[in-house]
């Protein structure tokens, strides 16, 4: 309990302002329950990156989108898709990661290049030797014997 | 704190001293002399004791002592003052049947093995004068008791048959044929046109000759299997201990099997994953020197003292395609719940002379500094440490075996430590293993690639066995549980590359000393290099104008077969 | 002396006064400051007719040129205490010349001069008296001295001291006077009792000349052995040397080590040069030595700012540098050709590899953890001093 001496004790302010709101109906709603992507993004930056604006020459308008504001809203689109968690899109993405620069959309689908990436080496290579099991119990790989064989040494110790 | 080499003396040790001098020569000779004699000593004894029934059969650890008495007590007397440095190179071991490397028992192993018959057994030795080392490798057939021959001497029954036959056959045929190869980079005139080799050896040409080789024996070449170039000091001791620079040579390990199996595969295109098929080995190695790391793109010159180590194993077909792998084995029990008979202790350890470490026990100072100072950088058991070590086999054999059995005891104590701070490697001892493809590809990769085996020591690029699949060391290790033995085969030679003459010198092996046993193989030479290979063989044959090739011939020692280790040895066993 | 008022009086004086202006007056003058003088003194105070004719007395029979601080004090010229100082100066001065004498005499005449014994009489002549005749007579004794010339004055010092010499024999203590049989019980004796050590006792030649030769400094000229006390006879000596514990021969100066080196031989020490010298130390020692000139003559003895190089060729270090001969380094690693040549084909990485990731993980980390603290120490500040139940002794 805060005695009169203590330094710590809560202000006046602030339990009236408790009370208040108890006594008040206003209940502040949780972050959870709205859902931020539904809301219109309220960003000029976003906007001019998107190209979502109107811009013809006669208006002059003053949005203005800096570099780092660029890379920023790339990343974010980046990060945000990576949240949707499409797995195929994962693997892509690792593959696209490898290659270097390649250009994101805003629906964020990169094309595929020719070159693999390691897991889908690994997966290349899994499947060639299970063909290879398989191609051996079926019994493609038996090892034919022709001619006499080889003799090597003599009759003596 | 590191330890480094100036520049000049860099130069020096690792150049000048490899130029092919006439000295220089006269110390390969005598170590290859060397090495052979003692191989022959080992032969006649496992002859007259298992084959001929002269003599109660050796045990593993009594041929390991007396081939090591012997190679010691022939060079002490050599270049007395002029050389600080000689002995052996590498300890006799013998490795019989799936052991591949390693197994070379003291007498007081509890593992300690005879032979029987129907086994093949593998004998390893090296020696070296001032660096200059001659190793060699030999498989010979253990026979059952002799038949009676018209001319009265015993001789075998029949020859082996079946895979390990299979085994024996294409390791000799493919280390005479690399053999004839290396002569034939001398004079690359000579080399037969269906090679296609051009105008010099390389290493992937090596590497094609023995694979093909290997399949039209239906066998797989074991990993660990090379081709390489050894220098003063540097013929492969330390492989996975030190990563030594200019590394050249040839070298098979997993990733070489994974490739084959691939291209065999009906689902893969080769020209399409033309990044699968390489890949890159300098991407995990700690090295600081890409030399280090042993690729294919080398060319043999002349000059150069190679070293032709080529094991085979027979590849299964009952269970279907399947990964040859190297398996330690220890005395440690209780692993896997298997129910392992054979728990060897490793007795073979190896100086990592970059490491230095203020040590606390006694027993080990002393044991470090008899290491550093009569033992060189070649691997040793401890029984070399002892001083009635090269055993005098005319004086009290038993005296002598008690002494060295008193010494080896105070030495495992300070070895412990030695161990413990990595100042002392242990070669551990390895066995061919047959991993069932089915039970790898179910194996899940797991995501880090530094689960690296560190009991078993690789080469610096090498160290992911199957970087395709994404198989670490780790991970191969534990799917070995399920795994089956298969019987390996093993020839080793060094040869020189004397330009002074144009010709090669074998310093060990050849038709006198690594004679190849009675076998009797199913398959014969096929493919795309058969023609090539059997003109090979034929130049080196022709004495006049073929590759030319001098052998060092074995030394004539009396030896007395009635060296009574064996009824001794049994005293010593605690 | 009658007093009239009992108000103002002066009680050293026995006075009384009617004003206080008079008293105080009294008080200044000269008279009551003498009168208080005899009053701690604890003599009867005198009265002013008596102390204005000692004044007048003291005026008269003033000669000397510098009395005129004497004349305030009353009939006191020199105090004793300056007065037996200043005959003590005199006597010493006089025992000194004699003794000089004396001694040149000796050498010259070779011979021993008898006295007869002690003239304590003499000595004790000094009273406790304040008699000013006794100290005109010594006054007057003095500047008859005075009057004679150096040598004559010098021989009658050595008469003196000649009369009063005492020749003590080897066999007597110097100290105690007792009597032993022989010099080396008298020497035993006077190092356990007294602490006479003899120094350098291996290269004593003369022992007995030695003992003479000491007691003779006791006997004849009555000196003491460790300070420049001068005695006045024997016995006085003897009584200052047993009480201040000076029974010592002092060998610590050249001079003093001169004094008595006619009885020693040190001949067997001057071959030392040659062999090495055991006091110095190779690199392993202590201080620089300085190069003394008594040292015997060396060729290559030479210094360098931080070692001495000794003629047989060992170097002594500095104590400046002795962290570092105190090192043991571990001795360099001497590789043979096969470690060598595989350190040099040796291509490991030993260096632990940075990895970027790792690193500014951790980074964040720490830096994580230092803001938790500062927010912490912020919210604590606020109350960290808090002591609810503090009484303030000032707020009763």
């Amino acid at each position: 309990m805060p005695s009169k001496n203590s330094i710590n004790k809560p202000k006046d302010n602030i339990i009236r302002q408790r009370k208040s709101l108890r006594r008040s109906s206003v209940r502040p709603v949780s972050k959870d329950r709205v859902e931020s992507s539904d809301k219109p993004v309220k960003s000029t930056a976003l906007a001019v990156y998107s190209g979502a604006t109107l811009r013809s020459a006669k208006n002059l308008v003053q949005h203005t989108l800096s570099n780092k504001r660029a890379k920023k809203i790339e990343r974010n689109q980046k990060y945000a898709s990576a949240r949707k968690l499409n797995t195929d899109q994962l693997l892509v993405d690792l593959a696209a990661q490898q290659e270097g620069s390649m250009d994101i959309d805003l629906e964020g689908k990169p094309e595929t290049t020719s070159k693999k990436s390691s897991k889908i080496q690994e997966g290349v290579v899994r499947n060639a030797l299970w063909a290879v099991v398989e191609d051996a119990a079926a019994g493609t790989f038996n090892v034919t014997v022709s001619g006499d064989g080889t003799t090597l040494g003599g009759p003596s110790f | 704190m590191e330890l480094a080499v100036s520049q000049r003396d860099t130069n020096i040790l690792l150049r000048e001293k490899n130029v092919l001098n006439p000295t220089v020569l006269d110390k390969y000779r005598l170590a290859g002399q060397v090495s052979q004699t003692c191989l022959t000593y080992l032969t006649s004894l496992i002859n007259d004791s298992y084959h001929l029934g002269k003599h109660a059969p050796y045990s593993a650890a009594e041929l390991c002592l007396l081939g090591d008495s012997y190679m010691k007590s022939a060079l002490k007397n050599v270049y007395k003052n002029q050389v600080k440095e000689k002995g052996i190179a590498q300890p006799v071991t013998i490795d019989v049947n799936d052991v591949v490397v390693g197994y070379a028992p003291e007498l007081d192993e509890e593992s300690n093995i005879t032979f029987k018959a129907g086994d093949i057994v593998t004998i390893n030795l090296g020696c070296h004068v001032d660096g200059y080392t001659s190793n060699l490798a030999h498989t010979l057939v253990i026979y059952p008791p002799g038949v009676q021959s018209e001319d009265g001497s015993l001789k075998p029954t029949g020859p082996l048959l079946g895979t390990p036959a299979d085994a024996v056959c294409a390791a000799h045929i493919a280390s005479e044929t690399v053999l004839a190869l290396l002569g034939a980079s001398l004079t690359p005139e000579k080399l037969p046109k269906s090679l296609n080799a051009g105008n010099s050896v390389t290493g992937s040409l090596i590497r094609s000759v023995v694979d093909s080789i290997a399949e039209s024996f239906n066998c797989t070449v074991v990993p660990t299997s090379k081709v390489r170039r050894i220098r003063r000091f540097l013929a492969g001791q330390a492989e996975g201990v030190v990563a030594e620079r200019e590394f050249k040579g040839v070298v098979w390990s997993e990733a070489d099997q994974e490739l084959r199996l691939l291209r065999q595969s009906s689902k893969f295109d080769e020209k399409d994953n033309q990044q699968i098929v390489t890949f890159d080995k300098a991407k995990n190695a700690s090295v600081s020197s890409v030399s280090a790391i042993p690729s294919d793109e080398f060319v043999v010159s002349p000059g150069e003292v190679y070293m032709i180590d080529i094991k085979m194993a027979p590849s299964q077909t009952v269970d279907g395609p399947g990964l040859i792998t190297l398996q330690a084995v220890d005395n440690i029990t209780g692993k896997n719940h298997s129910n392992e008979t054979f728990n060897p202790k490793p007795s073979v350890f190896v100086r990592d002379v970059a490491i230095s470490h203020q040590l606390k026990l006694k027993t080990s100072r002393k044991l470090l500094t008899a290491i550093d100072r009569d033992l060189s950088v070649y691997p040793f058991k401890l029984s070399h440490v002892s001083s009635s070590f090269p055993m005098n086999l005319k004086k009290d054999i038993s005296e002598q075996l008690k002494d060295i059995h008193k010494d080896m005891i105070t030495a495992r104590l300070g070895l412990s430590e030695l161990t413990n701070r990595h100042l002392v490697i242990t070669k551990p001892i390895q066995r061919a293993r047959f991993l069932p493809l089915p039970i790898v590809l179910n194996t899940a990769t797991s995501t880090g690639v530094k689960g690296f085996d560190a009991e078993n020591p690789v080469l610096p690029g090498l160290e992911l066995p199957l970087p395709r699949l994404g198989l670490t060391s780790l991970k191969l290790k534990t799917l070995l549980k399920s795994s089956k033995s298969v019987p390996v085969a093993r020839e080793l030679s060094t040869v020189v590359l004397n330009n002074g003459s144009n010709e090669l010198i074998r310093l060990s092996g050849g038709s006198k000393t690594a004679k190849p046993s009675w076998v009797h193989s199913e398959f014969q030479l096929a493919g795309q290099y058969t023609q090539g290979i059997s003109e090979l063989i034929q130049l080196t044959q022709d004495a006049r104008f073929g590759i030319k090739i001098k052998e060092c011939q074995p030394m004539n020692i009396e030896f007395s077969s009635d060296a009574t280790i064996s009824g001794e040895t049994e005293m010593q066993l605690d | 002396m009658s007093s009239s008022s009992t108000r103002y009086t002066c009680n050293s004086c026995n006075l009384a006064f009617a004003e206080p202006e008079d008293q105080r007056n009294h008080m200044k003058s000269d008279w009551h400051r003498y009168n208080l003088k005899r009053r701690v003194s604890q003599l009867p105070p005198i009265n002013e007719i008596t102390f204005n004719s000692k004044v007048s007395q003291l005026s008269i029979s003033n000669s000397g040129d510098d009395q005129d601080i004497k004349e305030v004090k009353n009939n006191k010229q020199i105090t004793k205490k300056e007065q037996r100082r200043l005959d003590k100066e005199a006597l010493l001065l006089k025992k000194k010349e004699l003794l000089e004498l004396a001694r040149k005499k000796m050498i010259n005449s070779g011979g021993v001069l008898r006295v007869k014994s002690d003239g304590i009489q003499e000595e004790e002549e000094e009273e406790e008296e304040k008699k000013d005749e006794e100290t005109n007579v010594v006054v007057v004794e003095k500047e008859n001295d005075d009057d004679l010339t150096e040598e004559q004055l010098q021989e009658k010092l050595m008469e003196i001291k000649v009369k009063n010499r005492v020749e003590i024999p080897v066999t007597k203590c110097m100290f105690c006077n007792s009597d032993f049989k022989t010099i080396d019980e008298n020497i035993e004796h006077m190092f356990k009792s007294h602490g006479l050590y003899i120094p350098e006792p291996n290269y004593l030649v003369d022992k007995e000349g030695l003992i003479k030769y000491i007691s003779e400094k006791l006997g004849f000229g009555n000196v003491c052995l460790s300070c420049n006390y001068q005695g006045k006879n024997l016995q006085a000596i003897q009584q200052h040397i047993l009480s201040k514990s000076h029974c010592r021969i002092p060998y610590e100066t050249e001079n003093e080590k001169l004094e008595i080196s006619d009885f020693y031989d040190f001949t067997s020490t001057y071959s030392k040069i040659d062999g090495p010298d055991d006091d110095w130390e190779d690199l392993s020692g202590d201080e620089a030595v300085q190069v003394e000139d008594d040292e015997p003559p060396q060729e290559k003895l030479y210094s360098t700012g931080f070692e001495l190089h000794l003629p047989d060729g060992t170097v002594a270090g500095h104590r400046s540098l002795q962290r570092y001969y105190k090192q043991n380094l571990k001795p360099e690693r001497e590789l043979s050709e096969g470690q060598g040549t595989l350190i040099a084909a040796e291509t490991r990485h030993f260096v632990n590899i940075i990895d970027k990731d790792q690193i500014t993980e951790q980074k964040r980390a720490w830096g994580r953890e230092k803001k938790r603290d500062d927010i912490n120490d912020r919210r604590a500040a606020k109350f960290i001093n808090n002591q609810p139940h503090y009484r303030d002794q000032l707020l009763q």
